[in-house]
């Protein structure tokens, strides 16, 4: 039964034709994430962030 | 010990002291899995993938605040949707602000099967998303399904059942 549903929802998955976490997007975050350390490595670190990244997120 | 045998808890706290190795252990952990919940919120994958890069920003930004009294998963579970939902309100907004229509993207690398699945997946109410989301890409069991939305458990599966069996004859037809 789960096994049915799972079959189910990964041919749902499959039909959809999802985009793949691909090297360009991991490449983009990976730059990001350094260009923010070097940022905050010589003091800019918070000019260099849009405020949208920067909403509180302290929800656990 | 390879990074890879790290568990969330310990990779979390390497990347507090900047270490990039886990960091990128952690995202190729869960990237996939982030993909999809964007993809499942907002219906469209340039959106998802552009979401998904803002969503690991703020995961590096944020993960000092996490304070473990979750899993790692739940915390990005909840992020990523708050972040998604955010973008939705304020895509919404703009629509308003400039009275226009946006009118759906059809792509054409997109074919037709595909297309019709999306549009039953549009169909479906955003709560309803989300239970498929939190079984199926979370990885959630039913009873944390059910904990977290508030429902019964046997409400949850028969809701989870019917909405597959919606999704099934589209992806049959």
């Amino acid at each position: 039964m789960i096994h049915d549903e799972e079959f189910i929802f990964n041919n749902v998955l499959d039909a959809l034709d999802l985009p793949e976490p691909d090297r360009f997007i991991k490449e983009q975050i990976m730059k990001m994430v350094l260009f923010l350390l070097v940022a905050k490595e010589i003091g800019v670190f918070h000019v260099s962030i849009p405020g949208m990244l920067l909403d509180d997120f302290t929800d656990e | 010990m390879n990074l890879h045998d790290h568990s969330d808890y310990d990779l979390v706290d390497l990347i507090v002291q900047e270490d990039m190795q886990a960091f990128e252990v952690l995202y190729e952990r869960y990237a996939g899995r982030v993909l999809k919940r964007c993809y499942f919120i907002c219906l469209s994958s340039d959106q998802a993938r552009d979401l998904m890069q803002e969503i690991w920003i703020k995961v590096f930004l944020h993960l000092r605040s996490f304070k473990k009294e979750a899993t790692f998963q739940t915390w990005l579970y909840r992020l990523t949707t708050n972040h998604c939902l955010n973008y939705l309100k304020s895509r919404s907004r703009a629509d308003q602000l400039f009275q226009k229509i946006e009118m759906e993207e059809k792509v054409p690398t997109e074919d037709t099967h595909s297309v019709e699945v999306k549009d039953i997946l549009a169909t479906i109410p955003f709560e309803d998303r989300e239970l498929l989301t939190m079984k199926f890409i979370a990885g959630y069991t039913y009873e944390e399904v059910a904990s977290i939305c508030g429902m019964n458990v046997s409400a949850v599966k028969m809701k989870v059942s019917r909405l597959l069996g919606r999704l099934r004859k589209a992806v049959e037809s």
